[in-house]
């Protein structure tokens, strides 16, 4: 009865127009690509980095070969990648463009100014821990560092959700109600390099969703304007950042509306959250990206055990959807947030999100553990969230949880092998 | 007690400088003191605030930040009263104090608030005859401590020299600026400063969403700079005498702000945004254009 | 230079773009080569601006211009100017945006973004072979920060953070750099250095500049009353003092061919140039420092020798 219910939940909720899409074998860069050359961008400004390069080869070559019209430009740094995207943007082009860690922390001051000027591009970033030291590997620090910045930020966990959810950024961005840039991430190798079917829909079913991009007053001979000006006076100031955080807010419904319409060309259903075997879940583990794939694996085996844990998977990070995750993670007895990224001295990031929404709620859980996993790509087995889930069960009934590191045994005798070599005995 | 100074001038007239002699002044005296200037974008000549607060408790200095309700205020150019934006008289304490570098009567000022002490000085004038060149810092200091009333002149001399040092004005320019500020100190005299009342602000209000463009920090509305009247930051004037005038065009090509224009009977200032740089003077090739000191030309 | 638009001072009296109230300091250089330089260019431009005192012409709600603006970064303004000539490309390609409403993208940066936080952004754009125009207003310091040394400041110079003191009596001990020649190595088509003292040079090199597609690059001294420490007035005789004591050479270079479009016939003392201005007070009083101001004039005798022997002695061959 149960799987019933479950295969019921993963059943899109209404008859959908079916659509001839077939699918091919595709990386998640790739994939990113594709949903560059559907959403017809005009311009994008490119600097390789690992490992993200795949996505910019494939758009030169396709230019290249004429198959597809845009201008792209290799330039010095993702500084300049960064400021040519939004100042294009603000000229009347929609932009593309791609990232990775060290180069999104390069570009940090132009993310705050591409949001600031209210020039609605899409970014794509490939995790990859940040340095030092270096790694080549993913977690979500280089991601969540741009939380505060003022773009839209959606965390893609498949290849199919890369091209999904780009096109929904696009649409969503440009939406005036919102007017805002999307960053979209993918983890790298583990989406990024991973090749999956991918259904690429047709330019006209695209271009059924996704209406032309309009800039009100770009660059132009006839109607100058002076854009990115100093602001000096504190209460302005605070009028358009506060404006920044209403639209951003803006975000989750026109999101929500977005999904709809998407629905209805593409035959996918999404939304702002995703919730697998959740809703009558006693326990639940809060995860995003790729690694959600390991987490949803590890709740079906445990459910099928008759342990009764789901997971809430976050696809929108900002704007943070509160009340949905509320209402998924009320009455839960204890819920885990497994946090792939670091803030040294206060511990997982996202950690602080969930509680803080769920700490005005009567019915919050009685304990929310935090966890970190999967830092500069480590993996997560099975074993590791069952371990979890353990610590749910024992905290559920009292105690103070403490925040835990997932390293195994195995993991750490390699670490001490190669610390051996490295310092020497 | 409680003083609570306001200072307002323009860029380059050194009211930074002012507010902290005033603060060293009385931090030499003993009182906790706190000094604060604000930068805008303004350059030299447009206006500018800064802000002296000194108490004997310094519990009552639990206090940060801009002054809006001075029981002192000092104003280094009379053409800042006229300005809308600055408006320096805002929230001075009834039986408050106001001194004003001025050489012109300000009658009406008094007519308007019968309230307020008035105190003026031409401080160009005495500035021009004791150090050589207009500078107002250290006279605008010297005043506002001798107005505090609690501050004698050795801490006075004693806070002139070490922020003008700090600055890097030494030797015979910081002696004459001495002599200034005792000229300035002597010509004043303090009466009682009223404690300041805490100001009630207006209600809290509601932001909802509002659609762009307005969201959008951009200037549509371009070219507007000419309402902001920099002729008042002028302290000469260029005058042009057409009979000299050759038509050569140079004062056009050469100004800065783009205010001289040719017309059919020769150039022609724009007074209203003429900071008075005097570049038009000095490279007239046959010496058409003089200048006035801009109170003289009223 | 045969047909020129710009035959005596009465052909710069024409329309101006940028209107006067803005908040720069009185007497400022910057401003009269922006304006100089915007006449030249007429009214079709955007402007692609980084940090400095240029920045300031144009805060909420106000701005001076009949022309666009756009503000990035202070290590980015060819970057930005790269995106917006990229996206009128595509679009004018596309079809979408009429050829009528492109513009001229001009680059206007301080000499501290110019030399050193956005030298690798300009290096970029312009081996990218970027069809931009670059106006850096060289005022020899981080003006717009209440003049702090830069790459561009002058040895011996004292600035805020290049106090001359007993220890360390030249003020700057750094040599400017050239960032004529840096820009120069990148071979760009047109490239040249001018002074608001000689507008009519100036005027001629923005507007032989436009026979060129690709980054055409121009360097002007711009004397600063506040920062160098002499009464607004003097501003352009500060300017023309810098190129009659030969310390500003008025030059250009056409596919790196480099010229001077004003040799003089002999080098006024540099002194002339030096005793007009606090910055170089410390020079002259309270001893005048021989040592400092000779190697000062020493270098730049260096720099006309090399001229005279090649220029003009190849002018006379002809």
């Amino acid at each position: 009865m149960m799987r019933s219910k479950l295969i019921a939940e993963l059943r899109p909720r209404r008859e959908v127009v079916s659509t001839i899409t077939k699918s091919k074998m595709l990386t998640g860069n790739v994939t990113a690509a594709w949903a560059a050359r559907l959403a017809e961008v005009d311009y994008i400004p490119a600097f390789p980095i690992t490992p993200q390069t795949e996505i910019i080869e494939k758009l030169s070559e396709w230019i290249a070969l004429g198959e597809f019209k845009a201008k792209l430009t290799i330039v010095d740094s993702e500084h300049s990648m960064l400021a040519a995207a939004g100042t294009a943007s603000l000229t009347g082009a929609r932009v593309f463009t791609a990232t990775s860690s060290q180069g999104l922390l390069y570009g940090f001051e132009m993310l705050y100014n591409i949001a600031g000027w209210r020039a609605p591009i899409v970014l794509v970033n490939v995790s990859r821990a940040v340095a030092a030291p270096i790694s080549l590997e993913p977690d979500h620090n280089d991601f969540l560092s741009t939380r505060d910045s003022g773009f839209i930020l959606l965390q893609a966990e498949t290849c199919q959700e890369v091209l999904d959810l780009i096109l929904l950024a696009y649409r969503v961005s440009e939406d005036n109600r919102v007017l805002l840039p999307s960053l979209v991430n993918m983890d790298g190798f583990h989406t990024s390099f991973t090749r999956e079917p991918v259904k690429i829909p047709e330019i006209e079913e695209v271009r059924r969703f996704l209406p032309k991009y309009t800039q009100q007053l770009p660059f132009r001979a006839s109607k100058p304007s002076a854009k990115g000006v100093a602001v000096l006076r504190p209460p302005l100031y605070s009028f358009y950042k506060y404006q920044m955080h209403l639209s951003s807010i803006n975000a989750i419904n026109v999101f929500k509306e977005a999904c709809e319409k998407f629905e209805e060309c593409f035959a996918r259903r999404y939304d702002v959250i995703e919730k697998y075997m959740l809703d009558d879940s006693k326990y639940a583990i809060v995860m995003m990206g790729s690694y959600a794939s390991i987490g949803k694996k590890a709740v079906r085996i445990l459910r099928e055990e008759g342990v009764s844990v789901g997971l809430l998977k976050l696809r929108m990070i900002r704007p943070l959807p509160s009340k949905d995750i509320r209402k998924a993670l009320e009455g839960k007895k204890a819920v885990a947030v497994i946090d792939q990224n670091i803030s040294p001295g206060l511990g997982g990031i996202l950690y602080s999100d969930i509680s803080s929404i769920l700490y005005n709620s009567d019915n919050k859980p009685k304990v929310i553990l935090p966890v970190i996993g999967g830092v500069g790509g480590k993996t997560i087995t099975l074993d590791e969230i069952r371990y979890v889930v353990e610590l749910l069960e024992k905290y559920a009934n009292g105690g103070e949880p403490e925040p835990i590191l997932l390293l195994r045994e195995d993991e750490l005798r390699e670490v001490e092998s190669l610390l051996r070599i490295g310092v020497g005995e | 007690m409680l003083i609570y100074a306001r200072f307002h001038g323009r860029g380059g007239q050194g009211i930074k400088t002012a507010s902290r002699i005033l603060g060293n002044a009385a931090h030499l005296e003993g009182y906790f003191t706190q000094d604060f200037p604000v930068y805008g974008a303004e350059r030299r000549g447009a206006p500018i605030v800064a802000f002296t607060k000194i108490t004997d408790e310094p519990s009552t200095m639990f206090d940060r930040g801009y002054i809006l309700n001075p029981n002192l205020i000092l104003i280094a150019d009379d053409s800042l009263l006229d300005d809308p934006i600055v408006n320096p008289l805002a929230g001075l304490q009834s039986n408050g104090t106001v001194f004003i570098n001025t050489s012109k009567s300000i009658d009406r000022l008094t007519r308007d608030r019968c309230d307020i002490r008035l105190v003026t000085e031409d401080l160009i004038d005495l500035s021009l005859k004791y150090v050589g060149r207009t500078i107002l810092s250290t006279g605008l200091g010297s005043i506002a401590a001798k107005l505090t009333g609690i501050i004698r002149w050795s801490s006075v001399e004693e806070g002139v020299k070490e922020e003008l040092l700090e600055i890097g004005i030494k030797g015979e320019i910081l002696e004459k600026n001495i002599i200034f500020a005792k000229v300035c100190f002597e010509r004043v005299y303090p009466s009682p400063l009223p404690i300041p009342k805490i100001v009630k602000s207006s209600k809290i209000v509601t932001i909802s969403w509002l659609p762009p463009p307005i969201t959008i920090p951009e200037v549509r509305n371009i070219g507007n700079t000419e309402i902001r009247k920099t002729g008042n930051w002028r302290i000469f004037k260029p005058i042009i005498n057409l009979e000299k005038c050759n038509r050569c065009g140079l004062c056009v090509v050469y100004c800065p702000e783009g205010v001289v224009v040719m017309n059919s009977e020769g150039p022609e200032i724009k007074y209203d945004n003429c900071k008075g740089c005097l570049i038009c003077f000095n490279e007239c090739p046959v010496k058409a254009i003089g200048y006035l000191r801009e109170v003289e030309t009223s | 230079m045969a047909q020129t638009r710009y035959r005596s001072l009465k052909d710069l009296l024409g329309e101006e773009y940028v209107v006067p109230g803005t908040p720069l300091c009185s007497g400022c250089g910057a401003l009269l080569t922006f304006r100089l330089f915007h006449k030249a260019l007429g009214k079709k431009v955007v402007w692609v601006n980084a940090a400095g005192c240029i920045t300031l012409m144009i805060v909420y709600p106000f701005s001076p211009l009949k022309s666009s603006w756009m503000y990035t970064a202070m290590g980015c303004a060819p970057a930005g100017a790269q995106g917006i000539r990229d996206a009128l490309d595509i679009l004018i390609e596309k079809g979408e945006v009429d050829p009528e409403e492109d513009l001229k993208v001009v680059v206007v940066t301080g000499d501290g973004a110019a030399n050193d936080i956005g030298l690798q952004s300009a290096s970029g754009a312009i081996h990218r072979r970027l069809d931009f125009y670059y106006l850096c207003y060289d005022n020899e310091a981080f003006g717009n920060t209440g003049f702090q040394f830069s790459p561009s400041t002058p040895y011996g110079s004292k600035t805020m953070t290049s106090l001359p003191t007993p220890l360390i009596p030249e003020g700057h001990k750094g040599r400017k750099k050239d960032l004529f020649e840096i820009w120069r190595a990148h071979n760009p088509p047109y490239l040249a250095t001018v002074s608001p003292s000689h507008p009519m040079d100036m005027m001629r090199k923005i507007e032989k500049a436009e026979r060129f597609k690709g980054p055409k690059l121009f360097i002007s001294i711009s004397p600063c009353p506040p920062g160098w420490g002499y009464d607004t007035m003097k501003t352009i005789r500060m300017a023309r003092l810098a190129v009659e004591t030969g310390v500003w050479p008025l030059k250009e270079a056409v596919h790196g061919e480099v010229r001077h479009t004003f040799i003089p016939r002999s080098l006024k003392p540099l002194e002339e140039y030096l005793k007009e201005q606090e910055r170089f007070k410390h020079l002259f009083y309270p001893l005048r420092r021989e040592d400092i101001i000779g190697r000062m004039q020493r270098e730049v005798e260096e720099y006309w020798r090399k001229v005279y022997s090649t220029e003009v002695l190849e002018e006379k061959k002809d």
